[in-house]
């Protein structure tokens, strides 16, 4: 039972073994995005698990049309997102920073020091960010959506969507350069 | 600044886009516990509770036919009377249900008026071994006290055939005889019917139909009532409300005395509620187990409200074991029976469908199929009933009552907010079958 498309039929049926193997299989990629849209771990492993019974409940309607992989990671960013925009977070707050909207000119020297991040380091940067900053930041740069579906998504205008961004960029570049003092 | 995708933004994705991190198989161990069992482990189920109910309701016929063929394995051809002189059994005699001569009635005779006070007979039995066994019996009825229902009696002796649907034979000869008497009600019914103002041990089986109307009472739960959203209380009396239901039950009568029974049975119960949900929710709730309180927290103004709108019906299935008593009283002159009945009964919550709103973060809606094992699926219930049953035939009575069905214990598991415990109440039309026991 090596294939997706295998194991996917076998989950369909409800094989517990099959739906196991799924799991260990994309658990660790699906825990990734689960983490970039939450604050705290707890948050994250919460949506991880709606997530996978999710999966496991609409797996009947996946059709093949893309990787088993970008259906899944779909299903977790939505899942993420309503939770998020929900305020069903339960250990999340509400961090409404004004002063970000401070302009903020941008260096070569601010790309480097970023470029020089780890992956690891740059999530605990993307963590720290308002919840409503770290939302439109992993949409849009991370998972392509774009301000229109953003604003549709979240209720807000389109002017809106790309204001957060904006914010989000001088947040994250204003706390590496902090930090690299 | 710009918003279209820098290179800051492609420096972003192209550090988090395949970003993992590490999980626990106690993350699976929670996905596990939420997924719906499987279609066979469902059947399995299905077919282990049809087997249990087979098992119980076969057993309990088997009972009850093995007792109701015993009893009525009793003469049903007797006093047959001649002028034979010999005795010849051909086989043991085993029956000590028809009435000896001194059990007989006294009552007076109006065709022998004339009888010596005391009544001796002789009683001799050939064996098959040919050894000659006599019998005396010494009858104390006299000639005033005979009774008046006499059988073929003949003075000199008399020879009687019976038994022979047992599966053997019996002829006795009666040597000086003279005089003994035999009712013949009771001969021809001996042991086998019920007798007026004696009670007669017997068993009730039947079923009962009930269409009810089911709801639920729920309130805080004590030292975990800081859980419920402030909101939720109205929400819950305002769109939610019950509906109609049903229960079907098998059920099982044991009588203790003649007006008094105990009944046990195997329900299955439906209960159902509507919900009509159309809310709108402004703030987001944080639990913190260690404030033992919510905060609320206004949603973002750009992010504005949320509105939760939701129509549909939630059902829960419940099998049940019912332990009551009864009190049956005839109405006079009528076929008519008043019944009261009251007990206990364990519920098992077996499934539940629908959605409902969650006691803390109502801006979400539990669907209740996956949520099976976040209730508490055992349960005890109280039950009542009292109506009228009428006679219809061969021991049958069909029957109207007025049910109450109440859990005792609440179907939510201890630390939620709430307390929840259904209860239906309605008419159960039902068919009961009698079998007379001895």
């Amino acid at each position: 039972m090596s294939s997706d498309e295998e194991l996917v039929k076998q989950c369909i049926k409800n094989n517990r073994e099959a739906q196991k193997m799924l799991f260990e299989k994309y658990a660790s990629k699906m825990m990734g995005i689960c983490l970039r849209y939450t604050a705290s771990h707890e948050d994250a492993k919460d949506i991880l698990q709606d997530g996978f019974v999710k999966v496991f409940t609409q797996l009947e309607k996946f059709e093949f049309k893309s990787s088993l992989q970008t259906w899944m990671s779909r299903v977790f960013t939505n899942l993420a997102i309503n939770r998020v925009t929900r305020g069903e977070s339960k250990y999340s707050y509400v961090d409404i920073d004004e002063q970000v909207g401070l302009a903020y000119e941008e260096t070569d020297e601010d790309l480097g020091k970023w470029g020089g991040l780890t992956p690891q380091q740059v999530m605990v940067y993307v963590k720290q960010l308002p919840e409503i900053y770290r939302l439109v930041l992993n949409m849009y740069a991370v998972d392509g959506f774009s301000h229109q579906e953003i604003a549709d998504k979240l209720g807000i205008s389109v002017g809106s969507s790309k204001s957060r961004l904006s914010r989000a960029r001088v947040i994250l570049k204003e706390n590496i350069r902090k930090d690299s003092e | 600044m710009s918003n279209k995708h820098d290179i800051f933004d492609d420096l972003i994705k192209s550090q988090l886009e395949g970003f993992e991190a590490n999980v626990s198989m106690a993350d699976w161990d929670a996905i596990e516990a939420q997924l719906p069992v499987t279609k066979r482990n469902k059947v399995a189920a299905y077919w282990w509770v049809t087997g249990l109910v087979l098992l119980v309701v076969g057993s309990l016929a088997t009972i009850v036919w093995k007792n109701f063929n015993q009893s009525s394995q009793v003469p049903n051809e007797v006093a047959v009377i001649d002028d034979a002189q010999t005795i010849k059994e051909e086989s043991v005699v085993k029956n000590n249900n028809i009435p000896t001569p001194t059990e007989a009635p006294t009552e007076k005779t109006v065709n022998e008026p004339n009888q010596p006070e005391n009544l001796n007979t002789e009683i001799t039995t050939t064996t098959s071994s040919g050894v000659d066994t006599k019998t005396s019996v010494q009858s104390t009825t006299g000639p005033d006290k005979l009774p008046t229902n006499i059988v073929d009696i003949k003075p000199k002796g008399f020879h009687i055939k019976g038994v022979e649907n047992l599966g053997f034979s019996t002829e006795f000869n009666m040597v000086a005889l003279s005089n003994v008497v035999y009712p013949a009600d009771q001969l021809a019914e001996a042991g086998n019917k019920e007798t007026p103002n004696t009670f007669v041990p017997k068993w009730e089986v039947g079923i009962t139909l009930s269409p009810t109307w089911a709801n639920k009472l729920i309130s805080p739960n004590g030292g975990n009532a800081w859980r419920i959203n402030k909101d939720y209380t109205n929400i819950s009396k305002t769109m939610e409300s019950g509906s109609t239901s049903y229960q079907f039950e098998a059920r099982v009568n044991r009588y203790l005395k003649e007006n008094i029974y105990l009944n046990a049975g195997l329900n299955y119960n439906q209960i159902v509620e509507k919900v009509n949900y159309d809310y709108t929710v402004t703030e987001f709730v944080t639990e913190r187990p260690d404030f033992k309180d919510l905060i609320y927290t206004k949603f973002h103004p750009q992010i504005g409200s949320i509105d939760v709108k939701y129509s549909g019906t939630n059902t829960y299935q419940y099998f049940e074991l019912p332990v009551r008593i009864g009190y049956i009283q005839p109405i006079p002159q009528t076929k008519a029976k008043i019944r009261v009945e009251t007990g206990l009964r364990y519920m098992f919550l077996a499934d539940m469908s629908g959605k409902r709103t969650d006691v803390t973060h109502i801006v979400s809606l539990n669907d209740l199929s996956t949520s099976l094992n976040d209730y508490s699926r055992h349960n005890l219930g109280a039950t009542a009933n009292a109506g009228i049953y009428w006679g219809l035939k061969n021991n049958t009575d069909f029957g109207v009552t007025a049910n109450y069905n109440y859990a005792l214990t609440s179907i939510r598991k201890r630390d939620e907010g709430i307390t929840e415990k259904p209860f239906n109440f309605g008419l159960n039309f039902s068919i009961q079958h009698k079998i007379l026991i001895k």
